[in-house]
C-alpha cells in the first residue's frame, strides 16, 4: 500500500489554525531523511565523483597532489585495451554462469527438503545450513584452503576421484572458488526461500491434493511459481555479490598462485598496492562502477517490485 | 512410500547437509588441537594428542584479542549506526508522502547493486583527502551506509506499522520526532536486529576496503589480522598455523552464538526483504 499524505486525511479534523504545526511535521520528516543521505552522499556519490576526476590525470608516486600532469582520456583508452582487466572482467562472467543456476538448485532443493521436515527438524536444519554465512569469507576460505591441502580432507577426495594433487592448481582455482562460495551463500538463500515457502496459504496445498496432484506436480505448479518473487530476488543478491569477487582469490592467492588480474577488484588493487599508479586505478574502478550501474539499471527494471521503479 | 522409507531418506539428507556444511568447521576445531608438524599426517577428522598449544600461542602472541575487539568495535558501531539512519530513511519514504519520494527511492533500489568493492579505492582516496584514513571512521562510516537497509525498511515501514496508530498520536499532539520514537521505534525492532546483522557480517566481509584504509596493525579487524600473519609469518608456519586455527575457532565459536540469539528474526527478516512493496 502506498503511503499517503497524512496531512491530507487529517486536514479536516485540523483545521486551519494549525498550518503551522503541519509545516513543521514536514520539516521533521526531511530531517529524518538527513543522516542516512549525508552519510550517503560522502561515501557513495563523492567517492565516485571524485574517482572521475582522477581519472583525467597521471601523477607520479613523487606529486604531492594526485590531480598533476592532465592526460585526457588516455588512461580510459588503456583500459579498454587491458586484457587484465578485461580477463578478470571474463572470470567473473564465467563464474556468475556457473554460479547462478547452482545456487538456484541446491537452494531450492534444500529449502523444499527442509521445509517439508519442519515439524520433525524444527529449526535444527536451518541454523545449521545458514551457519557458514557467519564466518568472515577470508577465514571459510583459510579453512577450506587448508583443507585443499595435501593430507588433508579435500585434497584425499581429489586423489580419490583420481584429479591428483591439483585443487588449487590454476586451471581448478575458479572451482575451488565456487565451491567455497556456495558453503557460504547457499545457507543464506535458502533461509529466503524457507521464508517463501512457509508463506504459501496451506489451502492451495489442500485444493491441489483435491484435484489429485502428486506430490512432483504441488511442487512444479504451486511452489515454483509462488516462489518466482523469491528467485528473483536472489538472483540479484548473486549478481550483486559476483561484482564483489575479491576476499575469495585474494585469500587463495596466499595459498597458491592466483593470477593478478583473476577478478576486476583483484587487478584494481594490485594497480594501487603493487604498481602504485592511483590515477590509472580509478580510471578502472570508475570503469567497473559504470558497468556495475548498468546491471543495477537493468536489475532495477527486472528484478524490483512494479512500484519502486 | 512407506514411513520407513520417508524417515531414512530423512536422515540420510540430514547426514549429507551436514556433512557439508560443518565438515569444514569440525575439522578446523579438530585442526586447532594439533601442532603444525602433526596437521597434516594421520587421520584428519579426529583428535590425536589433542594440545591447547595453539590457543596458548594465539592469545599470548598475538594480537588475536585486539583484532576480536576491533571486528565487534567496527562492525558493531557500523550496524548500530546503520540501521538506525536505515530505519530513519525507510520511515520517512514508507510513511510520507513528498516531492521526490519516488526519485530517492529509485536512488536507494539502484545504489543497492552497486557494488560496495567498487566504491572502496574511491573511498580511500577521498578519506585519505579528508584525513580520516586509518582510523575507525574510516572503516565505521562507509559501512553504515546500506542501501540494502535504506530499502529494507521501506518495504518494512510500508507493511508494518498502521498509519492510523501514527495518526492517532499526532491528533493527541505528539511531536514527530515523538511519534517516531515512541511508536515507529517498537515497530522497527525486529527490522533494527535483521539489517544490523546484515551491516555487521558485511562490514567485517568488506576486506578490501579495510586493507585499502586501515593500515595500522592495531586497528585491523579479525580477518586482516589473520592474513597478516599469512602473508609475514611463511618462514613460521607453526606460529602462523597457531594463530589462524585458533583465531578462526573462536571466531566460529562467536558467530554462531550471535547467529542462535538472532535466529528467530532472520527468516522473517530476509523474506520480507525478497518479496513484498
Amino acid at each position: 500500500m502506498a503511503a499517503q499524505s497524512w496531512e491530507s486525511a487529517t486536514r479536516h479534523q485540523i483545521g486551519h489554525e494549525n498550518r503551522k504545526v503541519l509545516k513543521l511535521a514536514r520539516l521533521a520528516h526531511l530531517f529524518f531523511l538527513l543522516p542516512f543521505l549525508t552519510l550517503f552522499f560522502l561515501f557513495v556519490i563523492t567517492p565516485i565523483f571524485y574517482t572521475f576526476g582522477l581519472s583525467f590525470f597521471n601523477a607520479s608516486v613523487a606529486q604531492a597532489s594526485l590531480f598533476t600532469n592532465y592526460v585526457g582520456g588516455t588512461q580510459y583508452a588503456r583500459v579498454l585495451g587491458d586484457s587484465n582487466f578485461w580477463g578478470g572482467y571474463e572470470t567473473m562472467l564465467y563464474f556468475t554462469l556457473l554460479w547462478v543456476p547452482l545456487m538456484f538448485v541446491l537452494s531450492f532443493l534444500i529449502a523444499l527438503f527442509l521445509d517439508s521436515r519442519r515439524g520433525k527438524l524444527g529449526s535444527l536444519g536451518k541454523v545449521m545450513v545458514f551457519l557458514p554465512y557467519g564466518v568472515p569469507t577470508v577465514i571459510g576460505t583459510l579453512m577450506w584452503g587448508y583443507m585443499y591441502t595435501p593430507g588433508a580432507p579435500m585434497a584425499s577426495l581429489y586423489a580419490l576421484l583420481g584429479l591428483g594433487n591439483q585443487a588449487l592448481a590454476p586451471g581448478y582455482i575458479i572451482y575451488a572458488m565456487l565451491n567455497i562460495i556456495v558453503w557460504e551463500w547457499v545457507g543464506y538463500n535458502v533461509v529466503i526461500l524457507l521464508a517463501g515457502l512457509g508463506a504459501i496459504p496451506k489451502t492451495f496445498y489442500d485444493a491441489a491434493r483435491l484435484d489429485g496432484a502428486s506430490s512432483w506436480q504441488v511442487t512444479r505448479h504451486v511452489k515454483l511459481p509462488m516462489l518466482k518473487k523469491y528467485f528473483a530476488f536472489i538472483a540479484m543478491l548473486a549478481i550483486i555479490g559476483d561484482q564483489l569477487l575479491f576476499n575469495e582469490p585474494f585469500t587463495l592467492s596466499n595459498l597458491s598462485s592466483v593470477p593478478f588480474g583473476f577478478t576486476p577488484n583483484l587487478y584494481i588493487f594490485h594497480v594501487t598496492y603493487f604498481l602504485s599508479e592511483f590515477n590509472y586505478a580509478a580510471a578502472i574502478a570508475f570503469v567497473l562502477i559504470a558497468m556495475s550501474f548498468v546491471v543495477a539499471v537493468i536489475g532495477v527494471r527486472f528484478f524490483m517490485p512494479e512500484k519502486s521503479r | 512410500m512407506t514411513k520407513l522409507g520417508h524417515g531414512s531418506i530423512t536422515i540420510v539428507v540430514i547426514v549429507l547437509l551436514m556433512v557439508y556444511f560443518l565438515l569444514p568447521l569440525w575439522w578446523v576445531v579438530v585442526a586447532s588441537t594439533k601442532v603444525y608438524a602433526n596437521a597434516f599426517t594421520g587421520i584428519s577428522l579426529w583428535f590425536q594428542n589433542p594440545t591447547l598449544y595453539n590457543y596458548v600461542y594465539a592469545f599470548t602472541s598475538s594480537n588475536l584479542l585486539l583484532w576480536l575487539y576491533n571486528s565487534i568495535i567496527e562492525s558493531g558501531a557500523a550496524g548500530v549506526i546503520g540501521a538506525f539512519f536505515a530505519a530513519m530513511m525507510g520511515y520517512t519514504l514508507g510513511k510520507f508522502s513528498f516531492r521526490g519520494r519516488n526519485a530517492l527511492t529509485l536512488l536507494v533500489a539502484v545504489a543497492l547493486m552497486i557494488p560496495s568493492t567498487a566504491i572502496a579505492y574511491p573511498t580511500f582516496v577521498l578519506e585519505a583527502q579528508l584525513g580520516i584514513a586509518n582510523t575507525y571512521w574510516a572503516m565505521v562510516l562507509p559501512s553504515a551506509v546500506s542501501a540494502f537497509g535504506a530499502y529494507f525498511m521501506t518495504i518494512y515501514a510500508e507493511e508494518t506499522i498502521p498509519k492510523e496508530v501514527l495518526d492517532a498520536a499526532r491528533v493527541d499532539g505528539a511531536s514527530e520526532l515523538r511519534v517516531f520514537r515512541s511508536i515507529a521505534i517498537p515497530y522497527f525492532k525486529p527490522a533494527l536486529v535483521t539489517v544490523f546483522i546484515i551491516i555487521f557480517a558485511a562490514t567485517w566481509n568488506n576486506y578490501l576496503l579495510a586493507l585499502f584504509v586501515l593500515r595500522s596493525g592495531s586497528l585491523f579487524m579479525i580477518p586482516q589480522g589473520l592474513e597478516s600473519v599469512l602473508i609475514n609469518g611463511s618462514s613460521f608456519p607453526q606460529f602462523q598455523y597457531a594463530i589462524q586455527m585458533a583465531g578462526s575457532v573462536v571466531t566460529v565459536l562467536l558467530m554462531a552464538g550471535l547467529f542462535l540469539s538472532l535466529e528467530k528474526y532472520i527468516e522473517a527478516g530476509l523474506g520480507l526483504g525478497a518479496v513484498k512493496g
